[in-house]
């Protein structure tokens, strides 16, 4: 046990590791540097580059930007020069997380729903009604869904809002646009796995005890269904951060993700990095989590088989 | 042994599944009983019908598909068959009970053996935790799994395949059923632990009296355990009676290949020839009209395959539903080697066939 | 037991085995891909979504030239004039309350041209001036020209709802009397919701099929240009990760040992990072365009194929009939060729069609945050992107992109779920 989560930090602060350097090397890659503005006279450009070290062998600014990432300084905007990157991250990333854990809260809760009663249904209504469901979320981007049911449910039949502000009820679109990809994700997987421990043997074990529907599915089928959905729950989550991009964009959440893709347009290149590691950051870190609690939950791996006769 | 109540009367069951392909015929005609505190053992290809036989007893095949064309099952003179899913729920696990083949998948991973073995105490009776908690720590010592206290709080992958399948035995009769259904408990087990598993059944059933159903297809087995045997093939009983009848006076030729199959010690290597019986079972989509083993017996007759030959009585308590036990049919050599036949080359004469009817 | 000794003793005789008969096998014997095969065309969904995607490839194929034959149309060309089309044209003028000194409402309700607009909840409040502009200069391409009229008319004290509504209504119909391209205008009340709609012809857009986008493209030939893009990109990229993955995941697999540890390793900590990590760098460093995407989708696919790969190369290695294949003499390359591929087969397969959506999906996404293919390029990504700005006005932009990319991923998916099942050796009957 204590290997497993061993071994899983240090994947994670490798990974970490990785991305930093090659975010660092690909920003070296960009031709000129952050002050290669025409505007710039050519002594202050020279002084700046000295301040900010750019004249530096490269694995000294490499060590730098180690240094300073750690200390959680992740450069200055470029297009901006007054703002730090750490500073806009901090300012609009809470907004992003109202929506994101909305969103996650959304997509776990009824989409292990969907999955069990599909599978406790099977090739029934319920079975064909909660798929297709699950297959409108996978089938329909977020790009579509979005505008779609921001004009529909919002324009014309006026149910909802169509730009967040700051009422729970203007939420609610755009965590469920953001959502429903995972919904969908998660209910065919829990479905799956669901029918699969629907046929082994012990289910058939606990019926022979007396055991009614109920109990067996509270008691044995949920706890052992619900370990290989846990797994993919970390890439998951870097679905949502991927996803509340482009959501962001379509429901006007001033939230880090619309920030990130008018970085991208503006070629604020400190930015864009600066951001993207911040995503992997949190990426990394929670399917780390999800690593662990794997670890906690499933028995197997919390305790080692000693096999004594 | 006529004074022995009788525990359960199986009457002309015939058990059927709809499948895409057409009706299944599993069970075809069964009829049985079993007594208080006996073993019976009904033994069988894979696919004779002897599983969906003793589900049935407790109505764990899936209805649909599996369906009831005809029969009665009566358990303490009330009829399974007629009993709606809340009374079954109330017999399985605490009058009646079932260890299944493979005891590692037969227990829930996630669960502790503790717990599993208080599942049932607490479903099927008012007692505290504290209560199940003891009743389940005693079982576990009858099973006699060493530490039952540190046992208790384990998984099933922490223990070996033996231990797991005392562990599923206690389960299974921690309520103290009357009846205990093990469908091929010592397939999925080495042989030296097979034979422990079979001498803890053996010594529980001293213990509380239990009856016991063994199924399996394998006679080595049911030679250690059983009183009666039942032998299936194609859905229905072919032969049946007391255990030492049936090997020394082996009727059916299916029973004869049954017995020639399982290798020998006393017989000479030079004449021991690993016999199996050659062909396959029939297609219970399309099961033939007569006898279901004629293609495959040597003996069969123009009349095996048109009619389905009845129960002859070929001695007390023993039945053999063979056409060759008619006073009309050739009489026929046993070929199996009992136990008084040493080593020799020539094939013993034994009593031919002709029973009374 | 009673058995009726009166049975012909003829029957009695002799026969014996019958072991053809006890050995027949009672359903015919198919090789593995002959049975999947099978059970994959018993997959209704799994069959008509084969279809539905062999139309989209083969309308991506032809489309564009169909239109270029009949319309003249390219991917690029612009006209102004024509911009924002739909597919199915009214020349009905769209409406405008200019002056409103008379009634107070709850909503308001135009359609998306607003050649029909609604009030509801409306209510009396004052007199004066009530007056509507119809039609607009600037929707030239819609109306056929560029003129504009006024409905007015003064609402006195006293004027119930019914004598505002003639009022309206006798002006319109004098507006028409005196210049028929009016074409007129209806007011109609019921309830409490005022209804205004203005009278036209409706046809079809012969010339746009599709209507057009806001720089008057057609939108039927970029449609499809975006679909040859669009496959184009997924195809090759899903083509190139395989044989990627192939490779290094049958070497590893083949070899094992050391070298596979290795290269695992490697692969385990590249795939920890996010696929979005890959992608934002990357192309920050090459210009988006077409190549660049294609390099990102392969650069975060050919590890899942390779981990795959290797997986089934392990796992049929010691599996018994290669053993046997060994110890009849096989060599390498047999046992390569003529066993482990051909079985390795199903799930690679399988793979293979999940990837194409995941990756269409990937160029829609990119594409729509800007750092996909480029205009005036087309792609699905593209012109979701274009059309979901002016989605409000204008629905029929994002509308069709949209059920293109959604069947595609669609057809994909279950067909791919159709596939897994077909050919699961498991499965098998």
């Amino acid at each position: 046990m204590l290997r497993y989560i061993i071994k899983r930090i240090f994947i994670a602060f490798l990974t970490l590791l990785v991305i930093a350097t090659l975010t660092f090397f690909l920003m070296k890659l960009i031709p000129g540097s952050p002050f290669t503005n025409p505007k710039i006279k050519l002594e202050i450009r020279m002084a700046l580059e000295r301040q900010y070290g750019l004249d530096r062998p490269i694995l000294e600014q490499y060590v730098m930007y180690l240094k300073n990432v750690l200390k959680g300084d992740f450069g200055t905007s470029m297009k901006y020069p007054g703002r730090s990157v750490t500073q806009m991250i901090l300012d609009k990333f809470p907004h992003s997380f109202a929506l994101g854990w909305r969103a996650t809260v959304f997509a776990v809760s009824l989409g292990l729903f969907f999955g069990i009663i599909a599978a406790l249904n099977h090739e029934g209504i319920l079975d064909y009604l909660t798929m297709f469901i699950a297959i409108v979320g996978v089938a329909v981007p977020s790009i579509v869904l979005g505008p779609l049911l921001a004009y529909i449910l919002g324009v014309n039949l006026g149910w909802f809002p169509v730009a967040v502000d700051g009422t729970e009820w203007s939420m609610v679109l755009p965590s469920v646009t953001l959502g429903l990809g995972s919904l969908a994700t998660i209910s065919r997987l829990m479905r799956t796995t669901t029918l699969e421990v629907l046929n082994q043997d012990y289910i058939q074990t606990a019926k022979a005890k007396g055991l009614s529907k109920t109990q067996i599915v509270f008691k044995h089928v949920i706890r052992n269904a619900i370990m290989p959905v846990i797994t993919v729950l970390g890439p998951l989550f870097a679905a949502l951060i991927t996803g509340s991009i482009v959501i962001e964009g379509i429901f006007a959440v001033p939230g880090l993700g619309k920030y990130f893709v008018s970085s991208i347009y503006e070629q604020d290149y400190p930015m864009v990095m600066g951001i993207t590691l911040f995503y992997a950051v949190l990426i990394i870190f929670s399917i780390l989590l999800v690593d662990l609690a794997y670890g906690f939950i499933d028995p197997r791996l919390r305790v080692s088989s000693k096999g004594g006769k | 042994m006529a004074d022995r109540k009788k525990l359960l009367e199986v009457k002309n069951l015939e058990v059927s599944f709809d499948t895409y392909a057409g009706e299944v015929q599993a069970v075809r005609d069964v009829s049985f009983d079993l007594y208080e505190g006996e073993t019976l053992a009904i033994v069988g290809e894979s696919g004779c019908g002897k599983s969906v036989t003793a589900k049935s007893i407790m109505r764990l095949n899936p209805e649909p598909p599996a369906r009831f064309k005809n029969g009665e099952i009566l358990f303490e003179g009330e009829d399974i068959i007629k009993k709606k899913e809340k009374e079954m729920r109330n017999i399985r696990g605490s009058k009646i009970g079932m260890i299944f083949q493979d005891p590692m998948t037969s227990l829930n991973p996630t669960m502790t053996i503790g717990k599993q073995i208080m599942e049932g105490l607490l479903k099927h009776q008012k007692i505290s935790r504290a209560e199940a908690k003891a009743a389940a720590l005693e079982m576990l010592r009858m099973v006699q799994i060493p530490n039952p206290e540190q046992r208790f709080g384990e998984y099933p992958h922490q223990f070996s395949g033996g231990m797991r399948q005392r562990a599923m035995i206690a389960v299974a009769l921690v309520c103290k059923p009357r009846l205990l259904i093990a469908d091929e408990p010592t397939t999925a087990l080495d042989v030296t632990i097979q034979a422990q598993i079979l001498e803890l059944m053996k010594d529980l059933q001293e213990k509380t009296g239990t009856s016991i159903i063994l199924i399996t297809h394998d006679l080595g087995v049911v030679a250690q355990m059983a009183n009666r045997i039942i032998v299936m093939y194609g859905g229905k009983i072919v032969e049946d009676g007391d255990a030492r009848e049936i090997f020394y006076n082996g009727n059916h030729p299916y029973t004869w290949g049954l017995l020639q199959s399982v290798p020998r010690v006393d017989i000479d290597k030079n004449q021991e020839r690993l016999a199996s019986i050659e062909g396959t079972p029939p297609d219970l989509l399309n099961p033939p009209k007569g006898c279901p083993f004629a293609d495959r017996c040597q003996y069969s007759m123009v009349i095996c395959r048109e009619q389905m030959p009845p129960q002859f009585e070929v001695a007390k308590n023993h039945h053999s539903a063979c056409w060759l036990n008619h006073p009309n049919a050739p009489k026929v050599e046993r070929p199996v080697a009992g136990p008084e036949d040493s080593t020799s080359d020539d094939r013993v004469q034994s009593n031919g066939k002709g029973g009374s009817l | 037991m009673n058995a009726n000794l009166n049975i012909d003793p003829q029957k009695f005789t002799l026969v014996g085995k019958n072991l053809e008969a006890a050995q027949r096998i009672n359903r015919p014997s198919m090789s593995y891909f002959q049975d999947a095969m099978r059970r994959l065309k018993k997959n209704k969904v799994a069959i008509a979504s084969f279809w539905v995607l062999i139309f989209l490839i083969v309308m991506s194929l032809i489309g564009p030239v169909i239109s270029y034959h009949v319309n003249g149309h390219t991917y690029r060309d612009q006209e102004l004039v024509n911009k924002n089309q739909t597919p199915i044209m009214s020349n009905a003028r769209s409406i405008t309350m200019t002056a409103n000194d008379v009634f107070e409402y709850a909503k308001y309700k135009p359609n998306f041209r607003k050649t029909s607009i609604k009030f509801t909840g409306v209510e009396l409040v004052g007199t004066g001036e009530i007056a509507f502009k119809v039609g607009s200069e600037s929707e030239e391409g819609w109306q056929g020209d560029k003129k504009e009229y006024i409905v007015s008319v003064t609402v006195e004290e006293g004027d119930s709802w019914d004598t505002i509504i003639q009022k309206l209504n006798a002006r319109a119909e004098e507006i028409l009397a005196s210049d028929p391209d009016f074409r007129g205008v209806k007011f109609e009340k019921s309830g409490n919701t005022l209804k205004i709609t203005s009278i036209g012809k409706t046809w079809f857009n012969t010339r746009y099929w599709f209507g057009t986008d806001e720089l008057g493209r057609d939108m039927f030939t970029r449609l499809w240009e975006g679909g040859r893009i669009s496959f184009l990109i997924a195809f090759v990229s899903v083509f190139v990760t395989v044989i990627f993955g192939v490779i290094y995941g049958g070497i590893s697999g083949y070899i094992g040992g050391r070298l596979d540890d290795i290269l695992m390793r490697i692969i385990e900590i590249l795939m920890t990072v996010p696929d979005l990590i890959y992608t934002i760098l990357l192309l920050q460093v090459m210009k988006p365009g077409i190549m660049p995407i294609i390099v990102v989708l392969i650069a975060t696919g050919w590890m899942g194929m390779a981990r795959l790969v290797r997986g089934e190369v392990m796992r049929l290695k010691n599996s018994e009939y290669v053993i046997a294949s060994k110890a009849l003499g096989a060599d390498s390359k047999r046992l390569i060729f003529r066993h482990l591929i051909p079985n390795a087969m199903g799930p690679i397969i399988v793979n293979m069609t999940m990837m194409i959506p995941r990756m269409i999906f990937a160029e829609a996404f990119l594409s729509f945050i800007g750092l996909g293919v480029q205009p005036p390029y087309a792609s699905w990504g593209v012109l979701a992107n274009e059309g979901a700005k002016i989605f409000r006005q204008y629905p029929h932009e994002l509308l069709f992109p949209a059920i293109a990319i959604s069947l595609t991923m669609l057809a994909f998916n279950l067909l791919g779920d159709g596939l897994r099942d077909a050919l699961d050796p498991r499965l098998r009957k």
